[in-house]
């Protein structure tokens, strides 16, 4: 498994994007546009909880700018702590899009930015509208999960050993 | 920049340091001056320095270790002459080969191995030797330090304490910060210095398992060798190499035993080797606590006595039991951490992103109180719209002003906003909302607004209107409780303080949106949130409610109403608003299991009872009006495969010309609807639920649901009454007045004398009537004439707004425009616009309806314009 998240050395900060999954590589300029008018646009602020746990919201988002942490309550003091930090460029909240359960965790945000969420509602739209690219969308969010399945597969079966 | 939460597991850079720097560094001068002590004392009093530094000095390391390892860390003269070359930047800084690195564990594992015996051979009693090999390992330290970067030379790789520091030291109870290290330079993996809370399990999960081989190893041979060295019987006699082979063995036994435990009792690495850390420093205090005791009572005037020892074990042993869990617990938040930061979903380019935010970047925004979420809104956007898309909480029905589900409270910016229409204002005044309050529906944010989606956030005056009332009249009751009726109370009740006002309703629930129960098919709504007025809107109006209660008949002459329960009720005034239900056309064998029409909360519940119950796949739907395909797209929102069979040839008849209805089908096409037209059903096939239906045409389809939309019919039993004139409905005049002076009807039941046969069955209609015919019982003299009403489909992604005669007349000027899957459509007589069909261009509907409202003329060139296909005027 890669634990490599906790040993972020001040000597190799780049390696952490190398290591990201990439979201609809083969979409074209035309294809992002039109999936991004589908979106709706929220600016947050230093200190917003962007994403509640235990909330229903089944939308995914795009970070267009600004820095979000992922919080847990921990312990019995349910003081909340940082597991990760989001910036520029990620996409999330994928897992609550794809099977509508509440937020798993808390996600702040640590500077201003703005993010773009594309809601259920509108990938509905999106698909009867444009279904080649709701298809992309949405074979794309299967293969990172696929992705991340390995990746516990592997870990669960490392862990055995 | 906001204080951003500290990090669960947070490594020694996040940490702001309690103790500076420089008092390490003179912390460490000592140490190191206390190791050159060490070896002059060694060499000068050895029998004192020898007892001491095994029985004291030695044996308290491992407490350190196990509850405050960075303290030992910050300390240790060894480490800090290791890092002297890096201090004074007389180091090459020189990464170690992999190889050596992959073995650097190795190493520092046959150290401590030859270390732990030679202890006995020699090290505990001869002074020399024991001074050589420390001059000899700190000698090792320096030259590390001098080679290789950051700690790796010794303290981060060879050296021999290492693991022992690693196994107890993974759950530190207090974290002292690593102060050597500045910078760190990221010379080892998964440093015990740069995150002591979590190196041990990273090296445990780590992808390459070389490095939790090391771990669970050097686990499992820690109590052989604390067994071997403290509970073996040992003799100077015998020989080196039997020794070695002893102490081999029990470390042998103890990884067996660990081997066992996994294999047998499936623990996981983690619990094996915290159990095992567990069991070593038990044993080690076991014995050691005896050895410091006597240490003490040899170098002090204190005699020896159990029962410090007894102390120290019994501490060893519940810490350690405290330690254990501890550790345990740490994995689970390990690994949501690590699955959390483990490959993030990235964009590849921010390109698209960075030119979709200067696109809005001058869009107004609505900010939402009291958290200040701040939403960009876009023009063709209703706050409705905005506040669905980010997932905020809001209830909607008509989408129009009309039925008062989603009132907001606008806190600032109230002034900048489009006007309200009269429906809007209607819905706000029975709300009892005067300002500072708009229905979310009917607002476009085209400024900067500031919002809180509780309308109660922003107080309203109380109204005291002067008005004469008529005190002959003392009682008014109302027959049935939707919106016709209740919006008739309320306008009675604002003219009236004194009458009493009796509100029946059949139903079980107060007055609810019924526009809305479609929602209650796919579950995402409850019908707690569908009630539109909360119980203390009746008291505070002092209207007396009759929930759950049949009105049996009228007695008109004698002007009494009684009711089902046997109970009767005098009136001065009726209002009939009984409302309509759903029409059923002839279908054999309708009425089993799975049949089903929509009209009401109980029936929207039934369904999805039903569904579920059922494990319904297949619906079918009879009738593709405005309600059966609200409630296709309902069943589609749960997964289920929907047939739409419509009549006519093309799909929302009163709503749609055949070119809108052709893009309306194509989009409900690519949402999953099938739809089949010119079909009716003409038998339920089935024994008690039903599996298919049959068409008039003969074929047989599949169902496990026959939902029927077929239009409506006004509630029958009322209008048996042999006093009251009907026809499909009750008859009215302007004035909605019965055939009977004192009795009234309005809503859906009511059928106006001047458009006979019409019944237009909609809310908008049903709340102008209740007002009409409130205040004309009341002695007034309000009249209502038919008029077109705006309507919509209330489906995602479908905007559409009919209006008025759309279809049109040869003599009328048709524009008629379609773009891709949008359409708009006017049609003009007299330069009036009578009716309207826009399809996906919501921006114009609120501007267009209000034009029909009002009748104004256009201009004859802004025709021309129109037809060319600019609407700015409409903007
Ligand atoms: C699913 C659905 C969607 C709709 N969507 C729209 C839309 O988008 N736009 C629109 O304009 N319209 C829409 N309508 C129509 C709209 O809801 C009705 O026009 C409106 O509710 C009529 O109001 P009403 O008060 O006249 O009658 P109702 O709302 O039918 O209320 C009549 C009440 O009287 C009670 N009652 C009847 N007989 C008795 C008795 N003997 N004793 C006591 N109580 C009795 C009934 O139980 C009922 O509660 C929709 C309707 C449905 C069912
Ligand atoms: S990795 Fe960083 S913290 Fe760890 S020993 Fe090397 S320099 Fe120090
Ligand atoms: S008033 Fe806005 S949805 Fe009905």
């Amino acid at each position: 498994m890669d634990t490599s998240s906790f040993f972020v050395y001040p000597s190799d900060v780049t390696e952490k994007d190398a290591r990201a999954i990439v979201f609809l590589e083969t979409a074209t300029d035309d294809d992002w546009q039109t999936l991004l008018d589908f979106t709706s646009t929220i600016r947050f602020h230093s200190g917003d909880i962007v994403i509640e746990q235990g909330d229903d919201d089944d939308s995914l988002a795009f970070i267009a700018n600004g820095e979000l942490e992922v919080l847990i309550a921990k312990g019995r003091s349910g003081k909340f702590e940082r597991l990760t930090t989001f910036s520029e460029g990620s996409v999330i909240g994928e897992q609550s899009f794809l099977d509508r359960q509440p937020r798993s965790t808390r996600i702040r945000a640590i500077t201003d930015g703005e993010l773009y969420r594309l809601s259920r509602d509108a990938f509905t739209v999106l698909s009867a509208r444009h279904p080649n690219l709701a298809m992309q969308v949405a074979m794309d969010l299967g293969r990172i999960l696929s992705i991340r399945l390995r990746d516990t597969t592997k870990f669960l079966s490392a862990s055995k050993k | 920049m906001s204080e951003s939460a500290k990090p669960v597991f947070a490594n020694f850079m996040q940490v702001t340091p309690t103790i500076p720097r420089w008092v390490w560094q003179i912390l460490r001068l000592f140490s190191i001056l206390t190791f050159a002590f060490l070896i002059w004392s060694l060499f000068n009093y050895s029998a004192i320095t020898l007892t001491i530094f095994w029985g004291l000095a030695v044996p308290s390391l491992p407490l350190v270790f196990w509850l405050m390892p960075g303290l030992w860390r910050n300390l240790c003269p060894l480490a800090a002459t290791n890092q002297l070359p890096r201090l004074f930047k007389l180091t090459f800084a020189k990464e170690i080969p992999p190889k050596i690195k992959r073995y650097a564990n190795v190493v520092g594992l046959l150290l401590l191995f030859i270390a732990v015996p030679l202890r006995k051979i020699a090290l505990n009693e001869n002074a020399d030797l024991l001074a050589m090999a420390l001059l000899g390992i700190i000698g090792f330290a320096l030259i590390g330090g001098i080679l290789f970067k950051g700690k790796s030379g010794w303290c981060g790789s060879i050296c021999p304490l290492l693991p022992v520091q690693r196994l107890y030291g993974q759950t530190p109870l207090a974290i002292v910060n690593n102060s050597h290290c500045s910078p760190c330079v990221g010379c080892t993996k998964n440093c015990f210095d740069f995150n002591p809370q979590v190196a041990y399990l990273a090296d445990l999960y780590d992808s390459d398992p070389v490095l939790a081989g090391d771990r669970k190893f050097f686990a499992g041979m820690m109590p052989g060798l604390l067994l071997a060295y403290f509970y073996m019987p040992y003799s100077s006699e015998m020989p080196v190499y039997q020794l070695y082979l002893q102490f081999g063995l029990y470390c042998l036994i103890g990884i067996g035993t660990y081997q066992m435990i996994e294999t047998l009792l499936k623990f996981s690495p983690q619990k094996n080797t915290a159990l095992f850390a567990l069991v070593s420093i038990n044993i080690f205090y076991w014995y050691t606590a005896e050895v410091m005791a006597k240490t003490i009572a040899l170098i002090s005037p204190l005699d020896f006595a159990w029962w410090p020892v007894w102390t120290l074990r019994g501490f060893v042993a519940v810490m350690s039991v405290y330690w254990f869990w501890k550790t345990i617990e740490k994995e689970k938040l390990f690994l949501s951490q690590t699955f959390a930061s483990s490959a993030q979903t990235k964009v590849a380019s921010m390109r698209h992103l960075k030119k979709h935010a200067a696109k809005q970047s001058d869009n107004p925004s609505v900010i939402l109180e009291p958290n200040g979420e701040e939403m960009v809104a876009r023009p063709e956007m209703s706050l409705l719209d905005l506040l669905e898309a980010n997932g905020h909480p809001i209830n909607s029905g008509c989408r129009m002003g009309a039925c008062g589900a989603d009132p907001v409270a606008i806190i600032e910016g109230e002034e900048r906003l489009e006007e309200k229409s009269a429906e809007e204002t209607a819905t706000l005044e029975r709300l009892g909302y005067k300002t500072g309050v708009r229905m979310a529906c009917c607002v476009k944010a085209a400024a900067n607004i500031k919002i809180n989606l509780d309308p109660n956030s922003i107080e309203q005056e109380e109204e005291e209107a002067e008005f004469e009332q008529d005190n002959s009249i003392h009682s008014v009751v109302i027959i049935g409780n939707g919106i016709a009726g209740v919006t008739a109370a309320d306008y009675l009740r604002r003219h009236h303080k004194d009458i009493e006002i009796h509100l029946i309703g059949a139903e079980k629930y107060p007055l609810y949106n019924r526009m809305a129960i479609s929602k209650l098919i796919y579950g995402r709504t409850a019908l707690q949130s569908l009630i539109l007025m909360p119980d203390e809107w009746y008291k505070k109006r002092n209207i007396q409610q009759w929930l759950n209660t049949q009105v049996e008949n009228i007695d008109a002459i004698k002007q009494i109403v009684h009711l089902a329960t046997g109970e009767s009720i005098n009136y001065d005034r009726l209002i009939i608003t009984t409302g309509s239900n759903a029409r059923i056309p002839a279908i054999d064998n309708w009425g089993i299991g799975g049949c089903y029409v929509l009209r009401t909360a109980e029936d929207g519940m039934a369904i999805r009872t039903y569904v579920q119950a059922h494990k319904c796949k297949r619906i079918i739907i009879a009738g593709g009006g405005l309600l059966g395909l609200e409630a296709a797209y309902a069943f589609t929102q749960v997964g289920l495969r929907v047939t739409v069979l419509e009549r006519s040839e093309s799909l929302l008849r009163r709503q749609l010309d055949s070119r809108a209805g052709g893009i309306l089908h194509t989009y409900l096409a690519a949402l999953g609807v099938t739809i089949i037209y010119q079909a009716e059903v003409a038998k339920v096939i089935g024994e008690s639920h039903i599996d298919a239906v049959k068409l008039k045409t003969g074929e047989t389809l599949k169902a496990n649901l026959l939902l029927v939309a077929a239009g409506i019919v006004p509630n029958s039993k009322l209008i048996q009454d042999k006093n009251l004139e009907t026809n499909k409905g009750i008859l009215v005049d302007a004035h909605l007045r019965t055939s009977m002076k004192h009795i009234f009807a309005a809503g859906d039941i009511a059928e106006l004398r001047e458009n006979r046969g019409k019944l237009p069955g909609l809310w908008p209609v049903a709340v102008d009537q209740g007002r009409v015919a409130a205040l004309n019982a009341l002695g007034g003299d309000y009249s209502y004439h038919d008029k077109p009403v705006a309507t919509g489909l209330k489906v995602v992604g479908v905007e559409l707004t009919s209006m008025g005669e759309f279809s049109g007349l040869e003599s009328d000027t048709i524009i008629a425009q379609k773009a891709g899957d949008k359409y708009r459509k006017l049609v003009i007589r007299d330069r009036r616009v009578i009716g309207c069909i826009l399809l996906g261009y919501s921006e114009y509907s609120s501007k267009v309806v209000a034009r029909i409202n009002s009748g104004e003329e256009l201009e004859a060139e802004q025709i021309e314009v129109l037809q060319n296909g600019d609407w700015q005027l409409f903007e």
